[in-house]
């Protein structure tokens, strides 16, 4: 919560940053940092708020430029596929374990069993959303958000050939960004789940971040 | 479906169209993609530079927009700037996870952009938004206003304006600090005029 302005001390060691966090161009630890420092810091907090304002003015200024011919037919197909999900064998078999871990762990949401994960946003149950985890349209997995007490989250990735450790980070309604777990890829494949200590009600959404903070797929929680 | 006419969809405000893509309207839609696509791709490939990947940004910014015209507030934007803002996280994520070597910026569009000349044609075609932040740039100096160019338009970081300006990086970082606030204090006082 933002209560009061930091020493102009403090704020030396941020101030030189500000613009590019406004713009979303800071990533890893220094965007975290300054997040951070914003939390407790009005005077900075207000800065940043004005040079998102003056950056988003010059948006005024973007060149107009005709898009490749198809680019409509393109578009209708793309939303109309977002309706209609794709069955993948892999994601059958990645949702179908996280299926059995929640049964198992005893949530009730027998309901994967049958949906087979072809619903990306569809409510699974009373208790439980799923998602699909993409960036810029491709799928690159499914989260699912079981409620109860505690909530619990599973994530099942499949993202091209990648290998590494990934962090899931949530964002709550009130705007906090929060690592929840983290976990490893093995050629593109991993599945992992974690209780909560927060309402799931209070999730927005969901990320899988590389270990230097850039976002790899997101998935809306609450669209 | 009844069909609106030509006339009559050009005279559709923003906030309708958006009020009625909430409501379901397909062909609310058809208009807004044709208002406004030239401009969310002409952002997107100015910060993308590839046309493929320009037209995935454009394409999934147009879809987020879909999904969320229920909840645009026009307090905070207008439907242009909520739209634009939307199109430049998506590009700026995109670069982020695509591009392991930054490109330099389109030349022709940067020059433009920075350009202290006026085009014969700005006075009669540009919009008060425009002629506004056109306005507000130019009271930067150049150093000031191509890093700010660089940044907001271009999704330049620190460090790679630093290498496109051949500067150190502390110099970029100041620029693009003390330009923001120059350009802060220009637009305001352009509100209050």
């Amino acid at each position: 919560m933002i209560d009061q302005p930091g020493t102009p001390r403090d704020c030396d060691a941020y101030c030189d940053d500000l613009v590019e966090f406004g713009l979303g161009l800071l990533s890893g630890r220094r965007r975290a940092e300054v997040l951070e420092h914003l939390e407790t810091c009005s005077r900075c907090a207000v800065e940043m708020e004005g040079n998102v304002i003056a950056a988003d003015a010059l948006l005024a200024l973007t060149p107009e430029i005709d898009p490749p011919i198809g680019f409509e037919t393109r578009l209708v197909k793309r939303f109309d596929d977002r309706r209609v999900s794709r069955h993948r064998p892999f994601r059958v078999a990645l949702s179908a374990a996280a299926a059995v871990l929640a049964i198992v762990l005893g949530f009730g949401i027998g309901a994967l069993a049958t949906d087979h994960g072809n619903s990306h946003s569809a409510q699974l149950s009373a208790n439980t959303v799923s998602a699909q985890l993409a960036l810029n349209g491709h799928g690159l997995g499914s989260v699912y958000l079981a409620s109860g007490s505690p909530a619990w989250m599973f994530m099942s990735v499949d993202y091209a050939h990648w290998s590494g450790e990934v962090w899931c980070q949530i964002t709550t309604a009130n705007g906090n960004q929060e690592t929840v777990g983290r976990f490893n890829l093995v050629n593109g494949y991993g599945a992992w789940g974690v209780p909560l200590h927060v309402k799931a009600s209070d999730i927005l959404s969901a990320s899988l971040v590389d270990v230097s903070g850039v976002v790899l797929g997101k998935a809306e929680l609450r669209s | 479906m009844r069909r609106r006419s030509r006339q009559s969809d050009e005279e559709v405000s923003d906030e309708v169209l958006l009020a009625a893509l909430s409501g379901g309207d397909e062909q609310s839609g058809v208009v807004f993609v044709r208002r406004y696509q030239r401009r969310l791709f002409g952002l997107a490939l100015t910060i993308v530079h590839d046309v493929s990947m320009a037209e995935d940004v454009a394409q999934e910014a147009f879809i987020r927009i879909f999904r969320h015209a229920l909840i645009y507030d026009p307090r905070r934007a207008s439907v242009a700037t909520w739209a634009l803002t939307i199109t430049r996280n998506l590009a700026i994520d995109a670069v982020r996870v695509r591009r392991a070597i930054p490109t330099a910026p389109d030349e022709r569009i940067f020059i433009a952009l920075v350009s202290n000349e006026r085009d014969p044609d700005e006075i009669a075609l540009t919009s008060d938004d425009v002629g506004r932040a056109k306005a507000a740039l130019r009271t930067l100096p150049m150093e000031q206003r191509r890093v700010i160019v660089l940044a907001t338009m271009f999704g330049r970081t620190a460090a790679e304006i630093a290498l496109i300006e051949a500067i150190p990086l502390g110099t970029a970082k100041s620029r693009l600090r003390l330009g923001m606030a120059r350009l802060r204090e220009a637009l305001m006082g352009a509100e209050v005029q």
